[in-house]
């Protein structure tokens, strides 16, 4: 037997299936954004280019009085104007240790979308694997 | 006699960086931080911070297997599209149209599983 120790914790997730109204797959984890101290869903992207919050989430988190650093982001809606932010997320593990994560998200008044955790910086410095058949995600930090 | 035309002046990093984030070109500036190697130093705190890598921290710290608040996701998803909902193990507890709201639906109730939140979208 194998024992790779891949990940620090993991959690089950939600997905959506293309049978649904949505025409793609999707899969959510839960987060929280200190100091909300809410468990949130956010769907993890691995095809977003950064990770964006949610309008109402930014506001709640007083994150439009705080000075970003003004940016662009192409989406399949046009192109939107808003803030680069630098945040903590916590991925919530059901097992394991849960993961606090600082990193740069995206926000903007003119976001109408979800929370997305994109790709880069972010997932791309994290280790993630999905056991589907299970609907766990595991996560963890590189080493 | 010609007037010699003036060169603009170069940027310097920190301009260039900041353009390339002005541009929406994120990867492209944290590419030409990287690089830059001691004169990544007079580039702003500020904007280094938000292109540096992410930080991890574990936190031992767990939630529930929320399998049953998922359960009620599937079945409810379309009748609640375009609402705020917390969800408490196969109950919905509260419904708003939005995150301010329902938070203060929520605040001061006693859960023995806290709901979980999310925009149906």
């Amino acid at each position: 037997m194998i024992v790779l120790s891949f990940s620090s914790g993991r959690a089950r997730f939600l997905d959506r299936h293309p049978d649904f109204v949505e025409p793609t797959a999707k899969v959510f984890v839960k987060v929280n954004f200190p100091p909300l101290e809410k468990g949130l869903l956010a769907q993890v992207d691995t095809g977003a280019a950064y990770s964006i919050l949610e309008l109402e989430a930014a506001r709640k988190l007083g994150l439009f009085d705080v000075a970003g650093h003004q940016t662009r982001l192409g989406t399949r809606l046009g192109e939107l104007r808003g803030q680069l932010i630098r945040m903590p997320v916590e991925i919530l593990a059901d097992e394991g240790e849960s993961l606090t994560i600082e990193a740069t998200f995206f926000v903007s008044g003119d976001w109408h979308g979800a929370t997305f955790l994109g790709y880069t910086g972010l997932l791309d410095k994290l280790r993630i694997a999905l056991d589907s058949p299970a609907n766990q995600f595991y996560f963890g930090e590189e080493s | 006699m010609s007037i010699p035309e003036k060169k603009p002046e170069p940027l310097s990093l920190e301009e260039e960086i900041r353009a390339l984030v002005e541009e929406g070109r994120i990867y492209e500036a944290t590419k030409l931080l990287e690089n830059a190697g001691d004169r990544a130093s007079t580039v702003d705190p500020g904007v280094r911070e938000i292109l540096s890598p992410p930080r991890f921290k574990r936190v031992d710290k767990r939630d529930f297997d929320r399998t049953p608040e998922f359960n009620w996701f599937r079945a409810n998803w379309d009748t609640y599209r375009g609402k705020w909902v917390a969800v408490s193990g196969e109950n919905l507890v509260a419904c708003e149209d939005t995150l301010k709201k329902l938070l203060a639906k929520l605040d001061g109730r006693k859960f023995e599983r806290e709901p979980l939140l999310h925009h149906i979208l």
